[in-house]
């Protein structure tokens, strides 16, 4: 049922063919030096220069703050960025990834401290998707037990609906923002954790797993959460609209929903009192068959 | 339009059951660890962590150990209730014996009580409840073991051995004993003939078929 994309095979490939001197069967040393610098070597092999823009609006909640940290260390080819005020547009942040050197970005806003949206984009001309994030559990929840290593490079599973075209523009924003380049000098050399995308009810479910043994047993890590798409445009924060989703209903619009049953509860109630009341009293009908003995009496 | 079949069982349906719904995500993540782990052993990279990696995590050491906390008092949790169940289980059981032992007690006393009633109204003669039957046990011990007719002649000559434990109660076989031979006095003038007392004395029941006459009633009977 799983699609499983390693972005180390595609690029260990492209590397062999460039470099045919690179030596096969290298295990990193077992102890790093934080103070050692990163080797020319390494730096040459680095080629995936993505780096993301994880930042968020004001106006966030706690829960969705920490959200936001834990992807934050999780990922370590993110930058951080201060808080975008809500004054300005949208359009702004190409401008703020461009200052801070970033191809990708993941913005978070939050509008009246209830409804939690998530922006992924490609940031100079890319596409972006936005999406309604909901159910979220974050990695410091005790009942997630797992850990990894920080910056341990994660495999990534697919559903194979995501293939659709639709799935598909949202699978590959994924691999390049939550996947971490091969050779990033602050990534770590063991795959010890596994992400999972998987489609239900048309929405996406995020889980993080740290792989305990070769034989696939698991342990959650965290954080988990459900992405429901709702628009995928051509420019990035805005442009054309290239896929709509039919089954997406805003929150406001569930919220009026449920406000309008209520209501209409009451007005049901209301005409029904006003119709018995037009109907009038219940009474004493006799039998219409009595008319036939109502004779005049003749006096005479 | 292209639409995924839903299950109108709300069991069944993964949308509502959640074990079901993580259950596939687990197997989803399970089918990519092992696929990837093999392309990754082809392509002769590291797999999994070592025990002895030591690098910075993505979760700090004081927060694992806050979870490590809760999963152990978690742990000490079920094994108390299960200790409890087990305590309250054991009790019960028993109280349940204390129960049938004080029955089997009561049940006891009456039929005494019967039997003696009956024996009061002249019904039965018999006076065998009277006796101290020993306990079941020791009953079916004494009959188990098979009687050596050499070893029980030579007990009742010159008596068991060992300590005297049931000697000394007020049984009845006092009630039924008869009076030794001669009652300590013998007659034709023997007082306080030491050697009967002294036969008595070597332990066990007299019996009166064994009690050996005196010297000069024994040269008196030689001479005849």
């Amino acid at each position: 049922m799983a699609k499983k994309r390693a972005r180390k095979a595609v690029e260990e490939e492209e590397e062999e063919v460039q470099t045919p001197a690179a030596p096969t069967g290298f295990t990193p040393p077992l102890t790093r030096d934080s103070d050692v610098p990163v080797t020319k070597k390494l730096k040459k092999k680095w080629t995936n220069k993505q780096r993301v823009l994880v930042f968020g609006s004001r106006g966030i909640g706690y829960r969705e703050r920490h959200l936001m940290e834990n992807l934050r260390t999780l990922m370590p080819h993110s930058r951080r960025e201060v808080k975008k005020q809500k004054r300005d547009d949208l359009r702004v942040i190409n401008e703020i990834a461009e200052m801070k050197n970033c191809n990708k970005c993941i913005y978070f806003e939050m509008k009246k401290k209830k409804d939690f949206y998530m922006w992924i984009s490609q940031v100079p001309n890319g596409p972006s998707i936005k999406f309604l994030v909901l159910n979220i559990h974050t990695m410091g929840e005790l009942k997630m037990t797992g850990n990894c290593l920080r910056g341990a490079r994660p495999l990534l599973s697919f559903d194979p609906q995501f293939n659709e075209p639709h799935w598909a523009i949202m699978k590959e924003l994924f691999i390049q923002t939550f996947g971490i380049p091969n050779y990033h000098p602050r990534s770590q050399p063991f795959h010890d954790h596994v992400y999972t995308f998987t489609i239900v009810d048309d929405k996406i479910w995020f889980r993080n797993y740290e792989i305990l043994g070769a034989d696939g047993k698991l342990s959650e890590i965290g954080p988990r959460f459900v992405l429901n798409p709702i628009k995928v445009f051509a420019g990035s924060f805005g442009g054309e609209t290239l896929w709509q989703n039919p089954n997406y209903m805003s929150p406001n619009l569930m919220r009026s929903l449920v406000k309008k049953n209520m209501m209409g509860k009451y007005l049901q109630r209301r005409q029904q009192k006003d119709w018995n009341a037009k109907r009038g009293p219940a009474g004493m009908i006799g039998d219409p068959t009595n008319e036939i003995f109502q004779t005049e009496a003749n006096d005479d | 339009m292209k639409g995924t079949v839903k299950n109108f069982n709300l069991d069944e349906d993964p949308i509502h059951n959640d074990f079901k719904r993580e259950m596939i995500f687990y197997r989803q993540a399970q089918q990519a660890v092992l696929d990837g782990y093999e392309r990754l052993e082809k392509l002769e990279r590291p797999t999994l962590r070592p025990d002895d990696y030591f690098a910075e995590m993505a979760k700090s050491d004081v927060h694992m150990q806050k979870v490590r906390k809760r999963l152990m008092n978690k742990k000490a949790g079920q094994e108390m209730s299960e200790k409890v169940k087990k305590i309250r289980e054991i009790k019960k059981f028993g109280k349940r014996v204390q129960i049938e032992r004080e029955q089997q007690k009561h049940k006891e006393k009456r039929e005494m009580l019967e039997k003696v009633k009956q024996f009061r109204k002249g019904k039965t003669d018999n006076i065998d409840f009277l006796s101290n039957k020993p306990l079941r046990e020791q009953r079916n011990r004494v009959d188990g073991r098979k009687t050596n007719l050499r070893r029980a002649m030579k007990d009742r000559k010159y008596g068991k051995g060992g300590m005297r434990r049931n000697e000394k109660r007020n049984n009845s076989n006092d009630f039924d004993d008869e009076p030794r031979h001669g009652g300590g006095f013998q007659k034709g003038g023997n007082k306080f003939k030491a050697g009967k007392g002294g036969k008595g004395g070597k332990g066990g029941k007299i019996h009166a078929a064994k009690i050996r006459p005196g010297k000069r009633r024994r040269q008196q009977m030689k001479g005849r």
